[in-house]
């Protein structure tokens, strides 16, 4: 099964930094194949979160603007190691992709 | 009579799924508000994202390259000294659809992002954040040398 996403997470002074890619094409329909000459059909993530021990810290709307396997990093305050990170998405196509990381 | 009940019938059927899709999404993901997205113009791709609300200066922090070899990937840094943050917007101005993307921000959460973004031609990147109900915008050129593909 391909991996889905890579998470890190980090603690420090009291700042948790986490850092996320995603592999998902994002493609924004406009695109040509370079071999065919037809426009690839879109196919980007729509929505993301991001939960802090269950509970929903950040949620996000994208466009076909964010690049090819997004890269996303945020941060929260009051996180402790062992706290679990996890990000879900769903794209246009409805389908949807989850990962989980341990806090260091 | 006839025209009047098809039309009462297609009403119900409407607010019927759009009751389903608010109970679906209102507590996990946010709706996507496909006409502001979808725009071409960064214009109204704007006025799709924040209305006639006006734009103040200051508090936003935008970081991205001054010259980006590659516009598919292009990093940027939004933040802000600003409390009770609702989200932080990107739009880049010349873009095929100018509106990126935006983050809710909740709990313990700071109000940062920092992602990668397409840019097809040299343009500005544009940062918006709601705070307090207003809105405060920055903005960055960016010189693209070789036009992501978006």
């Amino acid at each position: 099964m391909p991996k889905e996403m890579k998470i890190k997470a980090k603690v420090k002074d009291g700042i948790t930094v986490v850092k996320t890619i995603m592999y998902h094409p994002m493609e924004s329909g406009s695109r040509k194949d370079a071999d065919t000459g037809e426009l690839v059909p879109a196919h980007f993530i729509k929505n993301v979160q991001a939960e802090l021990n269950g509970e929903v810290i950040i949620s996000a709307e994208w466009g076909t603007g964010i690049s090819k396997n997004p890269y996303w990093s945020f941060e929260f305050e009051g996180g402790k190691p062992g706290d679990t990170i996890e990000i879900s998405w769903t794209d246009n196509l409805g389908k949807s992709g989850t990962g989980k990381a341990v806090v260091k | 009579m006839a025209i009047s009940r098809r039309i009462f019938i297609q009403r119900s059927l409407y607010s019927g799924t759009f009751f389903l899709g608010a109970g679906l999404f209102s507590q996990t993901w946010a709706a996507w508000p496909s006409a502001a997205f979808d725009e071409t113009e960064y214009l109204p791709a704007l006025k799709g994202l924040i209305g006639d609300q006006e734009l103040l200066d200051g508090h936003v922090s935008l970081q991205a390259p001054e010259i980006a070899e590659n516009g598919a990937t292009v990093p940027v840094k939004v933040s802000t000294d600003l409390e009770n943050v609702e989200w932080i917007s990107i739009l880049g101005d010349k873009n095929p659809r100018p509106w990126i993307s935006r983050f809710y921000f909740h709990g313990k959460s700071k109000p940062f992002v920092s992602t990668r973004i397409k840019l097809r031609e040299s343009s500005h990147v544009v940062a918006i954040v709601k705070a307090d109900g207003k809105l405060y915008s920055t903005k960055s050129a960016v010189k693209v040398t070789a036009g992501g593909c978006v």
